[in-house]
């Protein structure tokens, strides 16, 4: 299997991070796609879901630094427990698409319910959480 | 002396109309009628008459031609309007006639103005000789009578608008008390003295110096010296003026105002809290911007936290349990191996020794990769972790700032909403703040005058000394050199007399002063219907008039109108003793300015006063109410009704 070299999100949540963009450019607070996509793997880290449909690529991997690595690399060590899953980076990436995938939902939810805000409640929500 | 007789042909309101004032027991005359009936201008017929002015002109009338508006208009073979008014005079068995006439134009010019034509006085006396009269047209002599019977610069103190009364002695009043005092000092010709002295004594000294170059020099810097502190009294006098006036000014201003709180410190209190609020609005703005930047890393790596903590735990383990090999560069081995020494100490290498990193190349081909992904791991984790404990306190400190910003914006913004309120209950805004800025405009005045006024006390004093010194030097000179003895004496003399005449004319103004204040206090006291309220009326050295209460504290501020009416009346009773000027008094709406039952009160005051002189007085019918005409009701000479019908007044019975 060829190692990839992008990470990709369902078709359906590139109208969400054009909605986002659209809601932020006002304030002039842009959030970086691969911003977006840790904060939706981090909300979905529990509940990984499988992309139906059609993908799309978000961001070359290549952009990545390597402490967002790393968080790839927790997120898989968080399903799989075992360090060897390192050394099978396309899991890695599989896994952590799908945790982004259903954290998606969760954004979704908020833009909706929230608005330009709908990022401080997030992390309000995060603060409450992890107190 | 009495006004007999006032008779107006088409001046203004005037048709031709009749005002006789004859004497009974009292000498009291009283006319009624409504506003724009033609009340103030008999005031102004009178000046009109006397002086060819018209003080007392209403906005309307100002922009009218003095003829009778029917007799311009109205249709006849005369090209022209004349206008007369004549005021009969009776002192002492004299009679006397002051009778202006003038012609105006029935055509209007260019400008739609009615030019006037022809405008003389004359006057003529009746000395007790039958029919016989004496007229005289000559303006000096003109001007001499006028001045014997009525003073135009104190024609304030016999007729005058009565809501001048009540606001008499406002600070302007300290210059207006000064003039009035220094005329009733007639104390002229003790200034022309003085002058004429001055002269004498720069001509003498002239003299004296001769065709000294260096003593004719002093002698010019003194004289300019003494020039420049001339024109240092009459600047001074203009600006003591001005400031009084603008003083004046700031109390008309500030009884418009009132309570109302100053406005143009509101708008800018306003401007600068509508900066405040958009300042703070930014930072909060700033603030949230941050934290929208640290939000991202903040939410994945807290969500990543415990795995991170576990992850770490686990590569830490393996390394203890050495699972993870060393790392090492296998191109430094290699490198070992061909040169056949170590690179890292430069020994030859032993046999066992290269077979040891032959062994060593071996095992770290298996497992080198993954172990330094691990190790990697681990320090990324450290960093991850490291990253969550700083955006944690980041965010603390910008979500505390925000709350604080978002604090000060409410406070702003509560106290912007109370002066919106405070603004929104003054009825006429627009016309207030103008009221508050024109005040401001007037208090920067006052300052700059003040200061202006400082400056030119201290070159005035500076010249003085200048003067004394001088003058010093140059009388030495003079002694030196032997001057004449006669000239000296003269010089000596003048100078002496020249002391004597300006000490006398300080006196006789202290003396005024005196006069004027002991009689306005006998008047004010024998007159006030509460007395004994009050223990002693002043008149400083600064023309200041004052009114002590009975505790001893000035209360010249707390009288009410009534009261500083009566005041301003004593000190105009005194002011006609003084100058040994019996006029008598005519005053436009007399109480208009006074309320309650102190309106009673002052009638009273009024009806005493017509006792010994004669009092015209001019009410409007709500004025004239049951009360007063109960109080005037047996004092009057004379009563009756003023009624303007068709653009013309007329007299009727009341």
């Amino acid at each position: 299997m060829p190692v990839r070299d992008r990470l990709y999100i369902s078709v359906h949540n590139r109208a969400l991070l054009e909605k986002i963009d659209d809601i932020l450019k006002p304030s002039h607070n842009n959030l970086e796609r691969k911003e977006i996509f840790f904060i939706a793997m981090a909300l979905g880290l529990d509940t990984p879901e499988e992309i139906k449909g059609k993908k799309d690529g978000l961001f070359l991997l290549k952009n990545l630094r390597d402490n967002e690595i790393n968080l790839l690399n927790v997120c898989a060590w968080h399903h799989y427990h075992d360090v060897d899953i390192l050394s099978d980076t396309n899991k890695v990436f599989d896994i952590a698409e799908q945790c982004a995938n259903a954290g998606f939902k969760l954004i979704e939810l908020a833009v909706k319910n929230h608005g330009e805000s709908f990022i401080i409640k997030l992390m309000t929500d995060t603060q409450n959480r992890f107190k | 002396m009495r006004i007999t007789k006032i008779h107006l042909q088409n001046f203004r309101q005037y048709r031709n109309c009749v005002y006789t004032f004859e004497k009974r027991a009292n000498d009291i005359h009283i006319i009624v009628g409504e506003n724009f009936q033609g009340k103030s201008n008999l005031l102004n017929s009178i000046n009109w008459c006397l002086y060819n002015e018209e003080p007392h002109l209403t906005d309307k009338n100002k922009a009218l031609a003095i003829p009778n508006t029917n007799a311009l208009i109205e249709p006849s073979q005369d090209p022209v309007v004349p206008v007369m008014v004549e005021l009969d005079l009776e002192d002492e068995g004299k009679k006397i006639k002051f009778v202006r006439k003038a012609q105006y134009s029935k055509q209007p010019d260019l400008n739609s103005k009615y030019r006037e034509l022809f405008n003389k006085l004359i006057i003529q006396k009746n000395i007790g000789r039958g029919n016989n009269w004496d007229i005289i047209d000559d303006d000096e002599l003109l001007r001499f009578e006028i001045d014997k019977y009525f003073p135009k610069n104190i024609r304030e103190v016999f007729f005058f608008d009565g809501e001048q009364l009540s606001s008499y002695f406002k600070s302007s009043s300290t210059q207006r008390i000064k003039n009035n005092i220094t005329l009733i000092s007639q104390i002229q010709i003790l200034e022309i003295i003085e002058d004429r002295l001055d002269k004498i004594i720069t001509k003498k000294n002239s003299e004296a110096i001769g065709g000294s170059k260096d003593l004719s020099l002093l002698e010019k810097e003194i004289l300019a010296l003494k020039n420049s502190n001339s024109e240092i009294s009459d600047c001074l006098e203009s600006l003591k003026s001005e400031l009084l006036e603008a003083k004046s000014e700031k109390e008309r201003l500030d009884e418009v105002i009132g309570s109302i709180d100053d406005l143009t410190q509101i708008n800018d209190q306003r401007k600068l809290l509508q900066k405040q609020i958009i300042d703070t609005q930014v930072t909060i703005l700033e603030k949230e911007s941050s934290l929208i930047q640290a939000a991202p890393g903040y939410i994945m790596l807290s969500y990543c936290h415990q795995d991170l903590l576990e992850f770490q735990n686990l590569i830490s383990e393996m390394q203890k349990k050495k699972q993870i090999p060393p790392r090492i560069d296998k191109k430094l081995l290699e490198q070992s191996i061909k040169d056949d020494k170590c690179v890292v100490c430069n020994t030859k290498l032993t046999k066992a020794g290269r077979e040891n990193i032959e062994n060593t190349m071996e095992s770290i081909s298996i497992s080198s990769e993954f172990a330094r992904h691990l190790n990697e791991q681990a320090s990324q984790i450290s960093i991850n972790l490291n990253n969550l404990l700083h955006t944690k306190e980041l965010i603390t400190i910008f979500m505390r700032d925000i709350h604080h910003y978002k604090e000060i914006e409410n406070r702003l913004k509560q106290r912007l909403d109370d002066l919106d309120r405070k603004i929104s209950s003054i009825p006429d805004l627009v016309y207030m703040t103008n009221k508050w800025n024109k005040r401001k405009e007037i208090e920067n005045a006052i300052e700059m005058t003040t200061q202006e006024i400082g400056a030119k006390k201290a070159e005035y004093k500076r010249n003085d000394e200048n003067i004394t010194m001088k003058q010093g030097i140059l009388d030495k000179e003079l002694k030196k050199r032997g001057i004449v003895e006669s000239l000296k004496k003269e010089i000596d003399f003048c100078r002496e007399l020249q002391r004597v005449v300006t000490e006398a004319k300080i006196q006789l103004i202290d003396e005024t002063r005196e006069d004027a204040r002991k009689i306005t206090k006998q008047t004010f006291f024998s007159l006030h219907w509460a007395k004994e309220s009050y223990k002693d009326v002043l008149l400083s050295e600064n023309y200041e008039l004052d009114v002590r209460h009975k505790s001893g504290s000035s209360c010249i501020g707390s009288l009410s109108g009534a009261e500083r009416a009566l005041l301003a009346l004593s000190y105009i009773m005194a002011m006609h003793k003084i100058s040994n000027l019996n006029l008598p008094l005519i005053i436009d709406t007399p109480i208009a300015t006074i309320s309650g039952t102190n309106r009673e009160n002052f009638s009273k005051v009024l009806a005493e006063i017509g006792k010994t002189k004669e009092l015209i007085l001019l009410f409007t019918p709500a004025e004239y109410s049951l009360e007063l005409q109960s109080v005037f009701n047996e004092e009057h000479a004379t009563l009756r009704r003023l009624i303007c019908s068709n653009g013309e007044s007329h007299l009727e019975e009341y």
